[in-house]
């Protein structure tokens, strides 16, 4: 399970017994191979410096879609798309976070919503017999977002 | 009457309205009443925002969760997305006092404060559940005889399965029962699990074409399999394929005609809901050999 406070990298060197099965079952690495789960495990594991910060700096840690399969089949409950979770905030905070992320974060802040409300849909909805869509409460969104910080680590 | 609390984050109604009004006219006619969940944002995204900060992505899926505690109704998702961030953060709050003691802390500034007394559920779970393919195969009254379709679950309808506690986080079978309460076939083909890539669209911008591979490699089988058209009930999974499908056609000069149906419009047509008033017009992927294969055009 995750826990912001207390984090599990760097994880425990004897914990994954490198089988193989999360690169087997991820389908981002059949096409990138660059973004390999057991490899990354393997060197979170080592309980090295310098390799754990090279994992927090690779670009390639944004290409898990996030299937889950690896947690389902990893024999050790080494859970990678968790740690991966845990991963990405510590490079998030280190710089590390795609453009596109940046965009869409700042979207929810201004708005609360990850897509706009523009004027072609709201007469796509009305076409379709829809009510007006209800916009969030962004006083409230923002409040929280303020408390978080997430404004800052995003900006 | 059965009642919901309707979560519709961001996806369907703002670029997907359609699947909004299938799933709206399907409900009322199953006598399932939706209520709307004033001031609710969105979930927020569970790939995205998760993977930038889980205290963040966990105190905003609270509030929209006490907007429902505050209904005191239980939650319905229409995507698959919102629901894996909601029933997660629910799981998780429930389960971790410090993590409730400390998002309660951030809602306190909105006067608002988690209790955990509700659940969290898909669409297809509660046609599943609560409702139930045999109840639904009783209610329709247009049977898609013949008609053979490739089902696609979508990643978060099913796992991490110990936090989504619904179907086999590998086999599932709930998606392809009910589309055979329908009176349809659902064909078997190879790659039936694989993800759609959406989750790549947002955090991977420059591996597009990688996406389209992923989602291409499914179109690739679905064919194979002689299927008339797909099925899924994910907002992400529906762009992959629907969208996806031209961009794929454009990008690796294919010709992919595979129509793609939210599983609310196949079950709206088998109640006898017009294709008009299911605005399945709107697809990308044209549906019209479908609906001539079930006389319906």
């Amino acid at each position: 399970m995750m826990n912001f406070e207390k984090l599990q990298i760097p994880i425990d060197s004897n914990l994954c017994e490198r089988c193989g099965k999360c690169s087997g079952a991820c389908p981002s690495y059949r096409f990138m191979p660059e973004f390999n789960p057991a490899q990354i495990v393997i060197k979170l594991a080592t309980r090295e410096k310098e390799k754990i910060e090279d994992v927090f700096m690779d670009p390639s840690i944004w290409f898990c879609t996030m299937c889950h399969t690896c947690l389902e089949r990893c024999p050790e409950n080494v859970a990678p798309s968790h740690l991966f979770v845990e991963v990405k905030n510590i490079a998030a905070q280190q710089g590390n976070l795609p453009d596109s992320l940046k965009k869409e974060s700042n979207q929810i802040i201004e708005t609360g919503l990850t897509v706009p409300i523009s004027p072609a849909i709201k007469r796509r909805r009305d076409e379709l017999g829809l009510m007006e869509f209800l916009p969030p409460n962004i006083e409230e969104i923002q409040k929280i977002i303020k408390k978080t910080k997430f404004d800052q680590l995003v900006g | 009457m059965t009642k919901f609390a309707l979560f519709l984050g961001c996806l369907i109604p703002l670029r997907l309205p359609f699947i909004e009004v299938s799933s709206r006219r399907v409900m009322e006619k199953l006598g399932i009443e939706l209520v709307e969940m004033n001031g609710a944002g969105c979930c927020p995204d569970p790939i995205g925002i998760q993977s930038i900060d889980y205290k963040t992505w966990l105190a905003l899926a609270a509030r929209n969760l006490c907007i429902a505690e505050e209904m005191n109704l239980d939650i319905l998702t229409l995507c698959i997305g919102c629901y894996e961030t909601l029933k997660t953060a629910n799981h998780v709050l429930n389960n971790g006092p410090e993590f409730k003691y400390e998002v309660n802390e951030i809602l306190s500034e909105v006067d608002k404060e988690f209790k955990g007394n509700i659940q969290v559920k898909h669409i297809i779970e509660v046609l599943y559940e609560d409702i139930g393919p045999k109840e639904i195969e009783n209610q329709i009254s247009m049977p898609l005889e013949g008609l053979q379709v490739a089902t696609h679950y979508g990643c978060h309808s099913v796992r991490p399965s110990e936090i989504i506690q619904f179907g086999n986080p590998e086999r599932p079978t709930f998606l392809d029962e009910l589309v055979e309460a329908l009176g349809a076939q659902s064909v078997p083909y190879l790659e039936k699990m694989l993800c759609c890539g959406a989750g790549l669209r947002n955090t991977a911008k420059e591996k597009e074409e990688e996406a389209l591979s992923l989602a291409k490699v499914k179109l690739d089988e679905i064919q194979r399999s002689k299927a008339d058209c797909m099925t899924l009930s994910c907002p992400f999974c529906f762009i992959s394929y629907d969208i996806g499908q031209l961009q794929i056609n454009r990008k690796f000069k294919e010709r992919y005609n595979l129509p793609v149906f939210y599983y609310l419009e196949l079950l709206g047509l088998a109640l006898g809901i017009s294709s008009s008033r299911l605005g399945l017009k709107f697809h990308r992927s044209k549906v019209t050999p479908v609906l001539k294969k079930l006389g319906l055009a």
